[in-house]
């Protein structure tokens, strides 16, 4: 686990680089942050209200992104990893294996789609302070 | 085809042998029946005009790039029998890296050490007098995005030596390096070399290649139309005594216009290790 590791550290730092290390891009980002995310409590407090709401549309809809979700990993492009070119020249040229490699992008990928779950919990919170119930 | 011409040598461990490699992109050959050898604590450079085909070799040395045909041993095992445990003996620099640019220089040292396994106390070591030789000590805490080419250079010559590789590739390492990193550049380099560490540099610095490698293999379309030392070279290419590497270069590949096979010939190759 320590290499995997050691690799995912490698991917969150130099992907998130960017934004983690530049003080005036952290700023916008905290920024666009705290104007999106009341946003998504507010979108699950009218969640209800929506016409489609009583036609179980929004099921459908979240088995459709499901399934693309699903079929995207294993048939995008460099099967799905993501990799800095940094990681081509100094990591796939030592001791590492491709395994070590796909579970440490794997977890990488997991943070990154991880922080939709953010936006989510915040959406289900406004969900039930509407409902009374949880969605 | 030709074989490589290559003058004889007094026997050592093969660190590198690369036997009848061919590579193809789309319809093009980049690489036709390459023959190559590099030796226990010899530094070989490999020259050649623009597309001969020598990032190529390298990649497909390192596993970046499959071969079309050919086989490749390193420490006279065939890196396709167990692609992982050669890497552990190699060091490789790229000519056109990447370096992660929101990291520090230390930072990304260390991250390589740990690939390599090397124990953390180890590993700091080896950063810190890899720093302060190359005068990066000072900026390592600095992102790499405010490097310099030469430093970018320095950082991933580091990279890629500090673990003592046994087989150590680069590609074109002193484009941009100021004369002072040059030359502690090279003495590294034949430092490693003579600790029992062979060395192929990739070059299109004919005069460096004259003066720091042991040995000069001669590229052209895709092929090693010569391997030897510079007086051997010479008399391959009939050249005087006192004829440099970039006269016996012009020579050899000039003699070397043939049209290119079509394709790799089918029956195993019969080159064979001495």
């Amino acid at each position: 686990m320590g290499l995997t590791w050691t690799l995912y550290r490698f991917k969150v730092r130099a992907f998130v680089g960017p934004v983690l290390r530049q003080p005036a891009t952290l700023a916008a980002f905290v920024l666009l942050a705290l104007v999106f995310l009341p946003g998504a409590v507010a979108m699950g407090y009218f969640l209800p209200d929506l016409p489609w709401a009583a036609a179980g549309l929004e099921e459908i809809g979240a088995m459709a992104l499901s399934m693309l979700l699903a079929f995207n990993l294993p048939t995008a492009l460099a099967g799905g990893l993501v990799l800095h070119p940094a990681e081509v020249d100094f990591a796939a040229t030592t001791p590492v294996t491709v395994r070590r490699l796909a579970l440490a992008d794997l977890l990488f990928q997991g943070t990154i789609q991880g922080t939709g779950l953010v936006v989510a919990g915040l959406g289900a919170i406004g969900y039930t302070v509407r409902t009374g119930a949880p969605p | 085809m030709p074989r490589t011409r290559i003058a004889p040598r007094v026997a050592a461990p093969d660190v590198l042998l690369v036997d009848q490699l061919w590579k193809k992109y789309d319809d093009t050959w980049a690489v036709q029946g390459l023959d190559l050898r590099v030796r226990a604590g010899e530094i070989v450079g490999l020259i050649g005009p623009n597309g001969a085909g020598k990032t190529t070799t390298l990649k497909a040395i390192v596993g970046l790039l499959a071969q079309d045909a050919g086989r490749i041993f390193v420490n006279g095992r065939e890196i396709a029998a167990d692609p992982l445990a050669y890497k552990a003996a190699l060091g490789y620099m790229p000519e056109a890296f990447s370096l992660p640019d929101y990291l520090t220089a230390q930072e990304f040292l260390e991250y390589v050490a740990r690939l390599h396994d090397l124990p953390l106390s180890v590993a700091q070591e080896r950063i810190r007098a890899g720093l302060v030789r190359f005068d990066l000590l000072e900026r390592r805490t600095d992102l790499i995005n405010a490097y310099s080419k030469g430093m970018r250079q320095k950082t991933a010559f580091l990279a890629a030596t500090m673990h003592g590789p046994r087989l150590l590739l680069l590609d074109e390492p002193l484009i941009g390096v100021d004369p002072q990193g040059q030359v502690r550049l090279k003495e590294d380099v034949r430092a490693l070399a003579a600790k029992g560490s062979g060395v192929l540099v990739s070059t299109h610095m004919l005069d460096t290649a004259e003066r720091l490698c042991d040995h000069i293999a001669i590229m052209h379309r895709g092929r090693a139309v010569a391997q030897g030392t510079l007086s051997e070279l010479r008399g391959l290419a009939h050249a005087r005594t006192d004829s440099t590497l970039e006269e016996v270069f012009l020579q050899l590949t000039a003699e070397a216009q043939a049209p290119p096979p079509e394709e790799p010939p089918r029956r195993r190759s019969l080159w064979r290790r001495r």
